[in-house]
């Protein structure tokens, strides 16, 4: 799939990836009042095999906030990291004088996912001009290669290697350990290339 | 020296005990266990996809249900030269409530699906599955006793 696009277009989705993950990292530092940064966003062909190698082995238990991008294009956003991240992550939110319950922390991390989806969706829609929604943040706590295929898989993505869009983020100089991910559905980018003339 | 085979994402492995096979991260995909109990043969399949057909070729075979498990079962039949083989499986989970709003069934439930008809039609029993629910799976195969250890994302383990 990946090799059918070229290197103008491959930038220019580097570019609309920046565009929203730069305008993500902004609504999130606001929210927490402290200065958040995003990394280039990383766009690579791997194969599961190579994915598990290098970025995070299958049986690794990870919280993922998954949101449905609907409207004019359709794909899923994943946010993911390891508990004990998304927990730290959850817990810049909240407020620092209670300990929080684990209701809160997912209630949190849902919202951050909301926050950092929509700012980023909201800067895509005024760069392209088209309507995009989002569904209701879905806080799922499982192994990273069965939430990755599946997704892949429900979103019509069915080949063996996989193209992985992702941003990440970091503050105050830490990696937060958490990516945000998108899963395009078939037919997605060729939209986006077509609406922005590469 | 016995051995533990990993077997990979659309991929299928066959060993003999006293090695173990195992699959890991189960989500919506499904592993399938074949045994021969005489000669204490097996194969593990983790399975993509149902079917085959609503794809142009090439194929990967080890990717699809349809074209994975009778390409299996036949090396296993030919290597054993026995045709009375059982099953079990586990996987088919559907990962996400919001995935099959509108659109049917879900992979998982498919892939389940398909699974079942493909080892009804080669003729081997299917002796236990632990499949469905919305949670991803670990499958590891004694090749001793056929036992199949199905581990949940929260450390649950079942034996089939």
């Amino acid at each position: 799939m990946p090799s059918e696009f070229n290197t103008i277009q491959l930038d220019a989705l580097k570019e609309v990836i920046n565009i929203g993950g730069g305008n993500a990292a902004t609504s999130l530092s606001q929210l927490i009042n402290k200065p958040v940064q995003m990394t280039v966003p990383v766009i690579e062909v791997m194969n599961y095999e190579d994915l598990y190698q290098q970025v995070m082995s299958e049986e690794t238990i990870v919280d993922t906030v998954m949101t449905r991008m609907i409207g004019q294009a359709e794909g899923m956003f994943m946010l993911v990291g390891l508990e004990e991240d998304m927990n730290h992550l959850a817990s810049i939110m909240l407020p620092s004088d209670t300990e929080p319950d684990p209701e809160m922390i997912d209630s949190a991390l849902k919202e951050l996912a909301n926050i950092l989806v929509n700012s980023f969706l909201n800067s895509v829609t005024k760069l392209l001009d088209i309507n995009l929604l989002t569904s209701i943040p879905l806080l799922t706590r499982d192994m990273f290669g069965a939430i990755v295929s599946s997704v892949y898989m429900e979103s019509g993505q069915y080949d063996d290697t996989i193209l992985i869009l992702k941003n990440e983020f970091y503050y105050m100089g830490e990696r937060m350990e958490a990516a945000l991910y998108f899963v395009p559905k078939p037919g997605v980018l060729e939209k986006l290339f077509h609406l922005l003339g590469v | 020296m016995s051995e533990e085979l990993k077997v990979r994402i659309s991929d299928y492995k066959i060993a003999t005990y006293p090695d173990t096979l195992i699959t890991i991260a189960l989500g919506s995909c499904v592993g399938i266990a074949i045994y021969d109990p005489k000669t204490k043969m097996g194969g593990l399949s983790h399975i993509m996809l149902p079917d085959s057909t609503m794809f142009k070729p090439p194929y990967k075979v080890e990717k699809f249900a349809d074209l994975a498990i009778p390409q299996m079962v036949a090396e296993i039949r030919k290597q054993t030269k026995n045709h009375e083989l059982v099953a079990k499986i586990a996987g088919g989970a559907n990962m996400f409530q919001f995935s099959s709003q509108g659109e049917g069934e879900s992979i998982g439930e498919r892939n389940t699906k398909a699974v079942i008809t493909c080892l009804n039609e080669l003729k081997i029993p299917l002796l236990g599955q632990n499949t469905g629910g919305n949670i991803g799976r670990t499958m590891i195969v004694d090749l001793d006793e056929f036992k199949v250890k199905v581990r949940n994302a929260n450390r649950d383990i079942s034996v089939l």
